[in-house]
């Protein structure tokens, strides 16, 4: 972010959008470069989404500009070069497409998609048969598929286990590190943040900062308050107690030799 | 059998009726898979205004009910565009539709024959005429889904990110919702006004049983409305029923079977 050579991906300047009867954004300034990992934080209803659509322009914003790539967003036509991948969960529970007919939707042919994604096994089935984690991988390699400088992410986790969580943040570090994939998501997943992104940004209706990824406890206490930190960090604990109680018992065994010998 | 194909009106019936349910197999699925399955129930009953308004002012019903159906569409069209939902949007202009007709029976004090002979329709009424137009639309429909077809897998697949990767979406939607509301028309000579959805409906559900993909339900779709509609056609003629009735029964009876085959392959591991 404070790398001035960097191309800005997203510029967002002195936005502001209110639905009726609820101000929602308020001059929200924003500049995502090249290269970023960014992700959106805070509570239900507090704009992630609405801004999310300002950005991908299916929302006109009442005050300010957005641009994409340098371009006023009313202008910007390339959308190859903007993945969007929506909640998996919106995609409807009958659709009958297969993994390949979703992916022939995007016409032009990139060389990382099915490699990166490991979804070539699961071609001929239907989108709907796949788990939580592979549709995802699904709705990634159709957004890959344009060879696209910028992907964004509508809570791209939800509903899927700690164990697809983590690989499928693994994959979109892989994507942003060595593809050069510039990368904003909403998430409410915090617990993953420190570790995948570089930065944060947060918002709460019309409380919205950018910080740090490693400062993401003091942003959490700012945006959801105290009392939120120690539902967090319990829910952390509960968390790591539950993965240690999953292990597959010959890591067990293997875990307690190791102890044994020490 | 082939007694039943001797008579001029038989082979109306047989020609118009698979005409007719192709059309209406090959839209199907867009609309279901879109939560618009009763966009084609909504389009018929405001047809009921149509036609009624067509008989009040002496105009031909068939074309007083095109354009009447036609607006409608372009109207639920606008009020989906609006973030009004599907459903209570086709709730809007069926609720007009019938209201509108009711409103004209009771000015030319009575029901009138005519006006009922749509309700419950007729392929066996189909004249020659009308062969040439479903045939007309039939090549229309189906050439227009060739060309758009994977816009149109994708709007059916993710409207929003259509809007982002397709041109020309909001045009492609428009030409769609003309094209439903022709059919819809069309449909309403072989079934009539009240059992119009079910062959835009029953034939996509039966394909959703069977189709291992997009492209296959569509098939299915298309081949199960064919069939339901010359199966009920043979039983209508054999047993002096009904035909809108027979069709109509017949894809009810293809569901019931395609939904515990499913569940039956689905239980057994075949």
């Amino acid at each position: 972010m404070k790398n001035t050579k960097m191309q800005n991906i997203v510029s967002i300047e002195n936005v502001s959008f209110s639905y009726p009867g609820m101000e929602l954004l308020d001059k929200l300034t924003v500049e995502v470069k090249e290269g970023d990992f960014v992700a959106i934080i805070g509570p239900n209803g507090a704009g992630k989404t609405t801004l999310m659509k300002l950005i991908l322009g299916f929302l006109e914003p009442a005050k300010g500009k957005i641009k994409l790539f340098g371009k006023n967003l009313k202008e910007f036509d390339e959308w190859e070069k903007a993945g969007y991948v929506p909640q998996r969960l919106s995609i409807d529970k009958l659709f009958p497409g297969t993994v390949e007919e979703i992916l022939s939707l995007n016409k032009v042919e990139a060389e990382k998609t099915p490699e990166t994604l490991e979804i070539k096994k699961v071609m001929k089935k239907k989108f709907t048969e796949l788990s939580g984690g592979q549709q995802q991988r699904v709705l990634i390699a159709l957004a890959l598929k344009s060879d696209p400088k910028l992907l964004i992410l509508d809570e791209p986790t939800v509903g899927v286990d700690i164990k697809t969580q983590r690989e499928f943040y693994d994959m979109l570090k892989h994507l942003n590190k060595k593809h050069k994939v510039t990368i904003l998501f909403i998430t409410h997943e915090v617990g993953m943040i420190a570790s995948c992104c570089k930065t944060v940004l947060c918002i709460n209706h019309n409380l919205h900062f950018q910080t740090a990824a490693s400062d993401i406890d003091t942003a959490l206490k700012k945006v959801y308050g105290d009392s939120f930190m120690l539902h967090h960090h319990l829910d952390e604990n509960e968390k790591t107690n539950n993965e240690t109680h999953n292990e597959i018992p010959s890591e067990k065994k293997h875990k307690k030799e190791v102890a044994k010998n020490a | 059998m082939l007694e039943i194909l001797s008579y001029g009106f038989m082979q109306n019936a047989f020609i118009g009726g698979i005409a007719i349910a192709l059309a209406s197999g090959i839209i199907g699925p867009f609309l279901v898979l879109r939560r618009l399955s009763l966009l084609g129930d909504g389009l018929a009953h405001l047809a009921f205004g149509g036609v009624a308004l067509g008989l009040l002012l002496g105009v031909d019903p068939f074309y007083a009910t095109i354009v009447f159906v036609v607006i409608g569409g372009l109207f639920v069209h606008y009020l989906l565009k609006k973030n009004i939902y599907g459903d209570a949007a086709i709730a809007l202009i069926l609720s007009f539709g019938v209201g509108l007709a009711v409103t004209i029976i009771g000015i030319t004090n009575g029901f009138n024959v005519n006006l009922f002979s749509y309700l419950i329709g007729s392929v066996l009424a189909l004249s020659s005429t009308d062969i040439i137009i479903v045939l007309s639309l039939l090549v229309v429909v189906a050439g227009f889904v060739a060309l758009f077809y994977k816009k149109l897998m994708f709007i059916t697949f993710n409207d929003e990110l259509a809007k982002l990767r397709v041109k020309n979406v909001e045009i492609i939607n428009i030409i769609f919702t003309v094209l439903v509301a022709l059919v819809v028309v069309m449909s309403i000579r072989a079934v009539g006004i009240l059992l119009v959805s079910a062959l835009i409906v029953i034939p996509t559900l039966i394909a959703l049983q069977l189709s291992g993909s997009f492209r296959s339900t569509l098939v299915f779709s298309s081949l199960s409305s064919v069939i339901a509609v010359l199966f009920g056609i043979i039983l209508s003629y054999y047993f002096n029923i009904p035909p809108s009735g027979a069709i109509v029964m017949t894809l009810f009876a293809f569901f019931i079977v395609a939904a515990s085959a499913k569940k039956f392959i689905r239980f057994s591991g075949v």
